[in-house]
């Protein structure tokens, strides 16, 4: 009778020394003749109508993900593209800008009226003078002596 | 009569060189059907032959083995090479069966590695009341065998057919299954010596019956 204590291992499972395992090896050669019994069985061949069943679902398999990266790739790039045309087409177009205006303005604030603004009040007041007889508007006639 | 003890039948063993085998795997990966077709052509047998014994409804068996080629065609991107092909479509049969055997609830058949031996006689580690040698393969001696694989637990039946009939070695066989190589070790004289015990008893009924 073989030790009792590898056979519990054996079957349990748990590790063993390397002088348990060398015997191990040595039980397993001498088994050997028993592995052609097994080698020896006949491995059924499977159906034609299984294989043809298989051969359609690989085609399945094989022809979605092709379809969905092609379908993919083709409206993506369709879809950019047609967004970079609609960016150019219907963008907005900035209205051209005065720069001399833009650079004359602020020095305007900052130096007082603008010219047309002087030229309105210097109307304005000539007008208001004439009005409350201030201003002397030199007659054609009055400094003819010859006239009296 | 399917021939002598020994001899494979070439029509289930068609290997294909290694390179032959890389380049339809890269033909695959780019889902070539075509290509990963001759790879079905090459394992197909062998491994419907492991899930047909690994399950014991044919119609499970032949649902699973496309499963496992459909798998490994959906997964050929993850495939890394560090394995052989092989090895890889035996994983995947071994976890689908596993899987299969879970969902039926196989009972203690699946769960129980040493329930074949609770309630037998001692093992005999070298069993000469036979000389496999001398055996001739008939059906009745088939039948034998394959009865012995059905009768034990399901992690000795799957390194057995691994090693002995699918000639793996330890190291592959525990990348496969995803165990210690000392665990494959000792299932696979277990394995053997409740074969050897089968069978003997099956030798020794037909002698007594001459």
């Amino acid at each position: 009778m073989k030790d009792q204590e590898l056979i519990l291992k054996i079957v349990r499972e748990t590790p063993m020394t390397a002088s348990e395992s060398l015997e191990l090896d040595e039980l397993l050669e001498a088994q050997v003749t028993s592995a052609p019994l097994v080698g020896a069985l006949h491995d059924p061949e499977p159906s034609l109508s299984w294989r043809s069943a298989l051969n359609e679902e690989l085609l399945k398999c094989s022809v979605k993900p092709k379809r969905r990266s092609v379908t993919f790739w083709v409206s993506g790039f369709a879809a950019t593209a047609v967004a970079v045309l609609a960016l150019f087409v219907f963008m907005p177009h900035a209205p051209k800008v005065d720069r001399t205006a833009i650079s004359t303005a602020p020095l305007a604030k900052q130096t007082g009226p603008s010219l047309e603004e002087s030229l309105v009040s210097a109307h304005h007041e000539a007008d208001l003078e004439t009005g409350m007889g201030v201003s002397w508007t030199p007659e054609p006639n009055s400094s003819r002596p010859d006239s009296l | 009569m399917n021939g002598l003890v020994g001899v494979e039948s070439l029509a289930n063993r068609r290997h294909m060189d290694a390179a032959t085998e890389q380049a339809l795997v890269a033909q695959s990966r780019r889902q070539d059907a075509e290509a990963f077709g001759k790879i079905v052509d090459a394992y197909q047998a062998r491994v419907l032959g492991f899930v047909r014994r690994m399950l014991r409804s044919e119609e499970e068996a032949l649902d699973v083995a496309q499963e496992v080629f459909i798998k490994a065609f959906q997964g050929l991107a993850r495939f890394d090479g560090r394995c052989s092909l092989r090895t890889w479509l035996f994983r995947i049969a071994h976890n689908l069966c596993i899987d299969r055997s879970r969902r039926v609830d196989r009972g203690p058949d699946f769960n129980s590695l040493d329930s074949s031996f609770d309630d037998e006689e001692p093992l005999e580690f070298a069993d000469t009341r036979w000389d496999p040698e001398m055996l001739v393969m008939n059906e009745e001696l088939s039948v034998v065998v394959e009865e012995a694989l059905g009768s034990m637990s399901e992690k000795l039946r799957t390194v057995l057919l691994l090693h002995d009939k699918e000639d793996m070695g330890y190291e592959e066989i525990a990348s496969t299954v995803n165990v210690p190589v000392g665990t494959v070790k000792s299932r696979l004289f277990l394995a053997r010596a409740h074969m050897q015990k089968h069978v003997g008893d099956y030798l020794a009924s037909a002698r007594g019956g001459v």
